[in-house]
């Protein structure tokens, strides 16, 4: 049954993810695996650079199915250490944010396949609401 | 060594400062300490104008010693009306995308010369993921 009631939830939660890094060019790493019934915030994914890469046109996009989603890699300066989030336009959940009734994992799309040296980590965070009830009401 | 799995943490964290007031005038506060490995999340600082500010032309930066409107630059907030307010992309670098902090540093508010009355407070929120490894991989 749909909740009927609002509710106070617990604290969030925090991926950080493994290192990528130039042994991951051109792969699409799995970045964060979200729990079935969590709600990830706007501006909840977070890449961070580092060491800044270099070789080729270094490239990362954050998403789902939707690839950048959460991030793009316009967003992106990969080439400078620092934090980067999405801005909207085609990482359309940065500014939403998106709840995810099943499991899910976050990948990672790193380019190019000259991609020589880098560090990078991608940040997730997202509130666990496993024990809530949030179906369609019938 | 960079950490070669992903980690969850529950280890947000909210930092007040104290009150920062016309005492203040024309000089930079330490407001607060971030620990090493501190990720202050996108929109993570807050100044909190508690009373108006008076005296010369009333303004407040938050930043640190790299960018000292990184958070909150003067013109995202109206000093003479009591409320919130954050950084916006355009004037303040950090706000949207955060900042990860591999040692520790503070969090500073450059107050404005003049100043006869006024109190204001800085909220910041981060994440302690000084357990985890986020070097560049070598």
């Amino acid at each position: 049954m749909a909740q009927s009631a609002p509710v106070t939830l617990g604290g969030p939660k925090i991926i950080t993810s493994r290192a990528l890094t130039q042994a991951d060019k051109s792969t699409t790493p799995t970045v964060a695996e979200l729990p079935a019934k969590c709600w990830v915030p706007p501006f909840g994914v977070t890449v961070y650079v580092a060491e800044s890469c270099s070789g080729g046109t270094p490239s990362i996009d954050v998403g789902d199915s939707d690839i950048d989603g959460w991030v793009d890699t316009t967003d992106v300066d990969e080439t400078t250490t620092g934090c980067y989030t999405g801005d909207g336009g085609d990482a359309g959940f940065s500014v939403t944010g998106k709840y995810y009734s099943a499991a899910t994992n976050l990948i990672a799309t790193v380019g190019d396949g000259s991609l020589a040296n880098g560090t990078v980590y991608v940040f997730t965070t997202y509130y666990d609401l496993s024990n809530r009830d949030l179906t369609a009401s019938t | 060594m960079a950490q070669s799995s992903p980690k969850i943490r529950e280890s947000c964290r909210t930092l007040w400062s104290r009150a920062i007031t016309h005492a203040d005038t024309d000089s930079t506060v330490e407001a607060v300490v971030v620990p090493a490995g501190a990720f202050v999340i996108p929109f993570g600082v807050t100044v909190y104008v508690a009373e108006l500010l008076a005296g010369g032309t009333p303004k407040l930066n938050v930043g640190d010693g790299t960018t000292a409107d990184g958070f909150v630059d003067e013109d995202d907030i109206t000093a003479t009306t009591v409320g919130c307010y954050t950084g916006t992309a355009t004037n303040a670098a950090y706000s949207d995308t955060g900042r990860f902090y591999a040692t520790t540093d503070t969090i500073d508010v450059a107050v404005s010369a003049g100043l006869t009355d006024g109190t204001a407070y800085i909220c910041v929120r981060y994440w302690d993921l000084s357990s985890c490894d986020l070097t560049a991989s070598t």
